[in-house]
């Protein structure tokens, strides 16, 4: 084990690893940047009265919508390789997701 | 776990067995049946949030600041989390374990503030038996809650029986795992302050 140690600290990236890690980096940096900006709209536009009622619900649903694709393609890297089973489970989940809020919020009450 | 494969430690370590990428697929269709979970929630929220019986109404509850505040933590905290399994991608264990560290603080100050938040709603008479809106709206939230402090637990164990291991490919997939997790958290509370409390405001 302790061998173990010593190799794994002397682990470098390779040139390749470090481009990747790198644009990564950014990627993740920049979607954090703009969640966060996102975030700051909807509650600016619910906090003021420059916006009518209807106006403030579509944009607040817009920016969730947004908000819920970075998070999911950027910090859950569902937007990288080898992520068609996760594709498919979670877009299945939104559909269900859908059809049960229509159904409760819509027609049972 | 031996020498040689963690000589050669690749950069996706968590999807480099056969074990992790099982675990990977695995999680993912838990997610998706959680956001099922929370879909019938937020349908009965949404069905039932005029429905307060006499009691306070969401406008008159609702304070922005103190759910700004919980929104930025929630997401600084899922900002920390990629930020540790971007400690991973460099082979760093000790930067993966202080960014998960991180991740746990910042969600424990979001479950303090959510239960200072429903102390104060219950002073103001929105207890979870006074109406269908403050029921449905505490099952919601709770659930959520309850989310977040079993991903706190979840990483907390992480980290703690994991402290003195060398990153390798066994242990990589469990912490992608708990990542990923804390994400799925961070998207129910996306929806959470947009459906519930920002158009609770608007009314």
């Amino acid at each position: 084990m302790v061998e173990q140690n010593k190799e794994l600290t002397n682990t470098k990236l390779t040139v390749e690893e470090e481009i990747e890690y790198k644009n990564e980096m950014k990627l993740q940096l920049i979607s954090f940047a703009m969640m966060i900006i996102l975030t700051i709209v909807a509650f600016a536009a619910v906090a003021t009265d420059l916006l009518n009622s209807t106006f403030k619900v579509l944009l607040v649903l817009i920016l969730a919508g947004i908000q819920f694709v970075f998070q999911v393609y950027v910090f859950m890297h569902m937007g990288q390789k080898n992520h068609e089973f996760p594709t498919i489970a979670i877009w299945t989940g939104v559909v269900v997701a859908l059809l049960c809020i229509v159904a409760c919020a819509g027609l049972i009450w | 776990m031996s020498a040689h494969q963690s000589s050669t430690l690749p950069q996706h370590p968590e999807k480099a067995t056969l074990e992790g990428r099982n675990k990977f697929l695995g999680l993912w269709f838990f997610l998706a049946g959680e956001t099922a979970l929370f879909a019938t929630l937020f349908g009965v929220y949404l069905g039932l949030r005029n429905s307060n019986a006499g009691g306070p109404t969401a406008q008159e509850l609702f304070s922005l600041p103190l759910v700004f505040v919980m929104t930025i933590i929630l997401l600084v905290s899922s900002m920390t989390s990629v930020l540790a399994i971007m400690a991973m991608r460099r082979k760093d264990m000790k930067g993966l374990l202080r960014w998960f560290i991180v991740t746990v603080i910042l969600g424990l100050a979001f479950l303090g503030l959510e239960i200072y938040e429903f102390i104060e709603y219950t002073h103001e008479g929105h207890q979870f038996t006074k109406s269908a809106f403050a029921s449905a709206f505490y099952t919601l939230l709770g659930t959520h809650g309850a989310h977040v402090a079993f991903g706190c637990g979840w990483i907390t164990t992480l980290v703690i029986r994991n402290f003195n291991r060398p990153l390798d490919t066994y242990i990589a997939p469990k912490f992608y795992l708990a990542s990923l997790y804390w994400h799925f958290i961070d998207v129910v509370w996306i929806f959470i302050f947009s459906l519930v409390y920002l158009l609770g405001v608007i009314g």
